[in-house]
């Protein structure tokens, strides 16, 4: 189907439509607004961020253009409005992971990381179950659930009645801890 | 919570802020108390007795001009950096910067053709530091009102907007002072007038971050 160059604006009128309406009481219109942003920053933060983030800076934009909700009239444009809190939310996110320091690596990655070097290095003495023991009870059902048992944050979060944001948290620390220990013991 | 829940959440939620008027309401009713409150510092003050001779000397007048300026382009571009968009009105947050740059410009080519004025070169007297607490007195009482105002909005410049505020305010602290200060010293003028602002609105670009978080 061949897009029509008009499409964008009509739809940026409907979703500043959805808004004013939604502003004005109707949560069903709101709520449809929501979805359709939702999906179109899911779009734009996917070009700044990694795919394991998206979700959470998506929640974090919809609760902010909520919170922000007065300050837009319905007299000018949405879509810059809009624009300007991701961006500033994204930016927001992106300096939370520099101040992390540079030792923030993808959990997935050090994951398949820790597995090699498990195999390669301590083949013969150490096995994962080891390693784990080293990391507090509620760290090691987390590596556990997500490593082991192939669950994603998401659903080890809701498991353990933790947010998805904690559970990544949590499991970078035990992989960090376990991977110092590989550390010294190399040493 | 997963983003449909969240969506769901929020769309109970539509009522109960009331939608912020437009800047231009705000930003004159800023500047409206600001001139009232001048007003009044020069009554506490005392307007200096030679301002009637000054007033017909250029470049005093013109400093009074890019004061009053500053005072108003940094007042609107704070109202306006309350809203995420800046209104959708970019420039207007970028006229302070000009404003400032041409006063600074202003006092550093008097410095640099000194003698100018014989009145200019008067070294200050030992009430440096005076001049300098006397603009963040003043400074004070309008920099609460102001930041009041902007943690209404959803700033997405928490440290321009700051910034802006107070620089709004300690250019109404420093013209107050101008006006009332028999002092006409480059110098002094300089280092205890205009490097405070800027330090001023440093600090103020900090509580911006602090304050106008959301």
């Amino acid at each position: 189907m061949v897009t029509s160059p008009k499409e964008p604006i009509d739809k940026h009128k409907e979703l500043a439509a959805l808004f004013r309406a939604g502003i004005a009481g109707d949560s069903a219109s709101y709520n449809r607004f929501l979805q359709q942003i939702s999906i179109l920053l899911r779009r734009v933060i996917g070009k700044r961020l990694p795919a394991s983030d998206i979700e959470d800076v998506v929640q974090e934009i919809l609760i902010s253009v909520h919170k922000a909700r007065h300050t837009y009239d319905g007299k000018r444009p949405l879509m810059p409005w809009v624009m300007a809190i991701a961006g500033f939310r994204i930016n927001d996110h992106l300096r939370r992971l520099y101040r992390r320091g540079q030792d923030t690596v993808d959990v997935e990655n050090i994951a398949q990381t820790l597995a090699n070097d498990v195999t390669e290095s301590h083949d013969d003495s150490e096995s994962i179950d080891e390693l784990l023991k080293e990391v507090p009870e509620r760290q090691r059902r987390i590596l556990t659930m997500m490593y082991v048992e192939g669950h994603t944050a998401k659903e080890t979060g809701r498991r353990l009645a933790m947010n998805e944001s904690a559970v990544k948290v949590a499991a970078h620390r035990a992989i960090k801890k376990i991977r110092d220990r590989l550390g010294t013991e190399n040493q | 919570m997963n983003t449909e829940e969240l969506i769901e959440k929020l769309s109970q939620e539509t009522s109960g802020k009331a939608t912020l008027r437009s800047p231009m309401y705000y930003g004159l009713c800023l500047i409206a108390t600001l001139l009232l409150y001048a007003i009044g510092s020069f009554f506490f003050f005392d307007v200096r007795s030679d301002i009637a001779i000054q007033f017909g000397r250029f470049s005093y007048l013109l400093e009074i001009v890019l004061l009053i300026f500053l005072v108003l382009s940094s007042a609107f571009a704070a109202i306006f950096s309350m809203y995420p968009d800046a209104h959708q009105k970019p420039l207007i947050i970028k006229i302070p910067y000009a404003v400032f740059a041409l006063l600074t410009t202003f006092i550093i080519v008097q410095v640099v053709a000194m003698p100018f004025d014989p009145r200019m070169v008067i070294l200050s007297d030992d009430h440096g530091i005076q001049c300098a607490l006397c603009i963040a007195a003043v400074s004070f009482l309008p920099s609460i009102l102001i930041f009041g105002l902007l943690r209404k909005g959803a700033s997405v410049t928490p440290l321009f907007a700051g910034s802006f505020a107070v620089l709004a305010v300690a250019a109404l602290g420093s013209l107050v002072l101008r006006l009332t200060e028999a002092n006409d010293s480059l110098m002094h003028i300089a280092l205890w007038h205009y490097v405070p602002i800027l330090i001023f609105s440093v600090i103020g670009a900090i509580l911006g971050k602090w304050l106008l978080r959301w």
